[in-house]
């Protein structure tokens, strides 16, 4: 028995029984969120966020709040404004997850509240090689594959897996609700999206964070973007997807397919039912073409 | 003196690093078959090899020979070959361009003839995350600028921050006021290869080509593909349509041009007749507004 089944546990499997893979929603290819609510609560002081096709967390405790990637000014003001609606309690952390400016403008509210800024190290030399004026710079940062964020008796725990999607993304698990806030690994339910490119990921890194993600201890993922909860085996499903894909691509290549052809040949029926297969599984695989005759 | 028209007859049609062209197991292909390697004698020691689909250079002094990239195990064998024409002094030095595979496979043959293998720092990491078994690892490895002799030839390897990739090497051979740019620069083109950009840093782009322009006195520049040589306008050239390139993405984002259409907004009329202008014009667009969104 899971210690930490909860309310939020079982509501996350209504969820997975909505947006099962076999819904007919996902398989006629629309979106497995809709948008809903801008927060919902999670657990016991436990929350998440959303505006602007991101998502992050927030965690009100005794003594503050921690709070994570602050998406953009916009967001950010709302975001706060959120936070004011459950706790008066002070920001005291605001957490990046990585370094992209999709998740991580908008920190100077939480700034000018008394917030500690906090990433991985190295995140740091993208924030000082191309600067950007709406994200702040980080006060405080970690080192190595793990740290633990106390406050007001509860844990944050961040993980850091190597490189993958860059090379500073943090998985943040919070031992109260079993689960994890893991941003741009997986975007539950579907292929690779937004523009399909596979922006910034490093196909065989990526492969081997998500197996230690899967390893890890958790009964939900709350994805940076998508839906506020996602099973455990959406993670499972990008990475089978991904090594499907690369397993594709390959075979494609070495049986003799013209160049250009390939991308669009690929075929992988097992995973027809992700969202934005049909539109982007061509891109997908042109990504990972170029991992095969790059090495990036 | 050379003029861009005369350039451009010289050239083949290869725009960028390639994706849509597979890394070939021999010369250029050709209706009558390969090729081979074809060489071009640029003087005073300075030689210029296409093989495999890429490009290399070598570099012959008083006490050896000082080699670009291998390219692949076989192409490696022809510049071998194509080396032992003009000298039997010993294979001192291979210097990897960047650390993409469709240059650098095939350094083991000039490994056994001696060679130390050098690349800039930040390459070791790519290469040691992606081993490839044709990829012989670095033996010794330079952060900003390393000078080679040869005897009475030198070249100097610099490093101007990240363009096409984050480790590229500018190599410089003063006695020729010559350049050899690999990928980051195909004279006259838009950044071709279905054009993605693969792996490149749109913003830093401008700034490591203008480093480049402002501390190299270089007159030519001896590309990765294609070639074999352009004058020192066609780096100027490619840094003024990166730079009108973000400009002009930028400018519609601010318009509030819906993102899905800005690719196809953007027109750079000052830059029509660049090779690949018409095909990849809206995908280079695409990455740069990728660069906008997120930072990368």
């Amino acid at each position: 028995m899971r210690p930490h089944q909860t309310m939020a546990g079982a509501m996350a499997l209504c969820i997975v029984a909505f947006f099962s893979p076999h819904s007919a929603a996902i398989a006629q290819g629309a979106p497995p969120y809709f948008g809903g609510p801008k927060t919902v609560k999670l657990g016991d002081g436990i929350y998440s966020f959303t505006k602007q096709n991101a998502r992050n967390i927030f965690i009100v405790t005794d003594e503050g709040v921690i709070a994570t990637d602050p998406i953009s000014p916009d967001a950010a003001a709302d975001y706060m404004a959120e936070i004011r609606k459950v706790t008066d309690k002070p920001v005291k952390y605001l957490v990046y997850s990585h370094q992209h400016w999709d998740h991580v403008r908008g920190g100077q509210i939480f700034k000018d509240a008394g917030a500690t800024v906090l990433s991985h190290q190295a995140c740091m030399t993208y924030f000082h090689r191309d600067p950007n004026p709406d994200v702040v710079l980080p006060d405080q940062t970690f080192e190595g594959p793990r740290f633990d964020l106390e406050l007001g008796g509860k844990t944050l725990e961040l993980y850091h897996f190597g490189r993958n999607h860059g090379d500073c993304l943090i998985v943040m698990r919070i031992p109260e609700i079993n689960a994890i806030f893991l941003v741009d690994l997986v975007t539950p339910y579907g292929v690779s999206g937004g523009s399909g490119l596979i922006n910034d990921f490093y196909p065989t890194d990526w492969i081997r964070s998500l197996k230690e993600i899967e390893a890890m201890e958790f009964d939900y993922m709350i994805g940076g973007h998508g839906p506020p909860k996602a099973p455990h085996w959406a993670v499972t499903e990008r990475r089978e997807y991904l090594e499907a894909l690369m397993v594709a691509v390959k075979s494609e290549m070495d049986s003799g397919t013209t160049p250009g052809d390939i991308a669009g040949a690929i075929r992988l029926p097992k995973f027809q039912h992700l969202w934005n297969y049909d539109r982007l599984l061509a891109r997908n695989a042109e990504r990972i073409r170029a991992y095969y005759i790059l090495g990036w | 003196m050379k003029t861009p028209s005369l350039i451009l007859s010289l050239s083949l049609a290869v725009a960028g690093c390639s994706t849509t062209q597979e890394p070939a197991s021999s010369g250029p292909a050709t209706p009558f078959g390969s090729l081979g390697a074809m060489t071009t004698n640029i003087g005073d020691g300075l030689y210029t090899v296409s093989a495999g689909g890429a490009r290399t250079v070598f570099l012959v002094g008083d006490e050896g020979v000082l080699v670009g990239d291998p390219i692949s195990t076989p192409a490696a064998e022809q510049i071998l070959g194509e080396i032992r024409k003009v000298t039997n002094k010993p294979i001192r030095y291979v210097v990897y361009s960047h650390s993409h595979w469709d240059h650098i496979r095939g350094g083991q043959v000039f490994k056994e003839e001696g060679a130390e293998i050098w690349s800039q720092e930040n390459c070791l990491a790519h290469i040691y995350r992606n081993p490839n078994p044709e990829v012989a690892y670095p033996d010794r490895s330079y952060t900003q600028k390393q000078v080679l002799d040869v005897g009475n030839a030198t070249v100097e390897l610099l490093y101007h921050g990240p363009n096409h990739s984050d480790c590229s090497t500018h190599m410089y051979f003063p006695n020729h006021k010559i350049v050899h740019i690999v990928d980051t620069v195909q004279p006259y083109a838009v950044s071709g290869a279905g054009g993605r950009m693969n792996d490149s840093y749109p913003k830093l782009f401008v700034d490591s080509l203008q480093m480049l322009e402002d501390e190299v006195p270089f007159e030519r520049m001896i590309p990765g593909h294609g070639g074999p040589i352009a004058p020192r306008d066609a780096v100027i050239n490619r840094r003024k349509y990166q730079q009108a390139l973000l400009d002009a993405v930028k400018a519609e984002i601010d318009k509030g041009t819906p993102f899905g259409k800005i690719p196809d907004a953007v027109s750079l009329p000052k830059f029509k007749d660049l090779r690949g202008y018409d095909q990849y014009l809206a995908a280079n667009a695409q990455r740069i507004l990728i660069y906008y969104t997120i930072g990368w």
